[in-house]
């Protein structure tokens, strides 16, 4: 999985993914989501456009980021998921509250 | 059929990808649909003998993988050599839970996950049929 990061502002930052979002990668994410944090930047957009798999590990850390960026004040939404993204998210019951707005401009409106 | 052996490290995972696309190579009747769910239950299996799979000797037990698109369904059949019985999967947890969802996802998404342990290693048979996840 490539990762990038971009800062919009003092607070709002977008996380750009592509690749697997998987046991091998999630990891890295989680790291990326706490070091935004840790500087302040606590709304956080994971943009997924690029991403073609996600895993349970993967969920796993979507739903750490989001718990971490909400102790600290602030919000983590999805954008541009995929169709595998879509399918587990609903399968999992998760999109109520890692819900995945279609473009990223949607995810950044009001956040 | 697709047959894959490796050690059950996270690098097999890539391997298990790639068997999957010569799969669908072979099988290009399969459905969309039913690739995406058939691949990600299989993701969660495999992760799962990466993740829990011990070998006697304590390293990555050996993972073989069987892949086939048979007549109506794509059918998987997973073992690995680790001594003890694998962990399954129960209910679908919170939408707190950072972990646990792995094969209660693979259930959710096949017609049938069996697993058995018989004291040499730990065997899963996946079924998707392909007229499911349209």
């Amino acid at each position: 999985m490539e990762l990038a990061v971009e800062h919009r502002g003092a607070s709002v930052a977008v996380v750009r993914c592509t690749g697997r979002l998987d046991l091998v990668s999630a990891s890295r994410l989680r790291s990326a989501v706490e070091e935004l944090v840790e500087e302040g930047r606590t709304r956080v957009v994971v943009d997924l456009e690029g991403i073609g798999f996600i895993d349970s590990s993967g969920l796993g850390m979507l739903v750490a980021g989001l718990k971490r960026t909400r102790q600290a004040g602030g919000e983590l939404r999805l954008a541009a998921a995929g169709e595998q993204v879509r399918t587990v998210l609903t399968l999992t019951r998760l999109e109520r509250v890692l819900r995945p707005y279609d473009t990223l401009d949607d995810a950044l409106k009001g956040l | 059929v697709q047959r894959l052996e490796a050690r059950a490290d996270p690098d097999c995972l890539e391997r298990m990808h790639l068997a999957l696309d010569a799969l669908w190579e072979e099988a290009p009747h399969v459905p969309g649909g039913v690739r995406l769910r058939f691949a990600t239950a299989l993701a969660e299996v495999v992760a799962n003998v990466v993740e829990h799979g011990r070998c006697p000797e304590g390293g990555p037990p050996l993972l073989r993988l069987a892949l086939e698109a048979v007549d109506g369904a794509v059918v998987g059949e997973v073992t690995d050599d680790a001594p003890l019985r694998a962990p399954e999967g129960g209910a679908m947890p919170g939408e707190d839970a950072e972990g646990g969802r792995g094969l209660a996802m693979a259930n959710a998404l096949l017609d049938e996950l069996e697993h058995a342990h018989d004291g040499q290693g730990n065997r899963w048979r996946l079924v998707l049929r392909l007229g499911s996840g349209a």
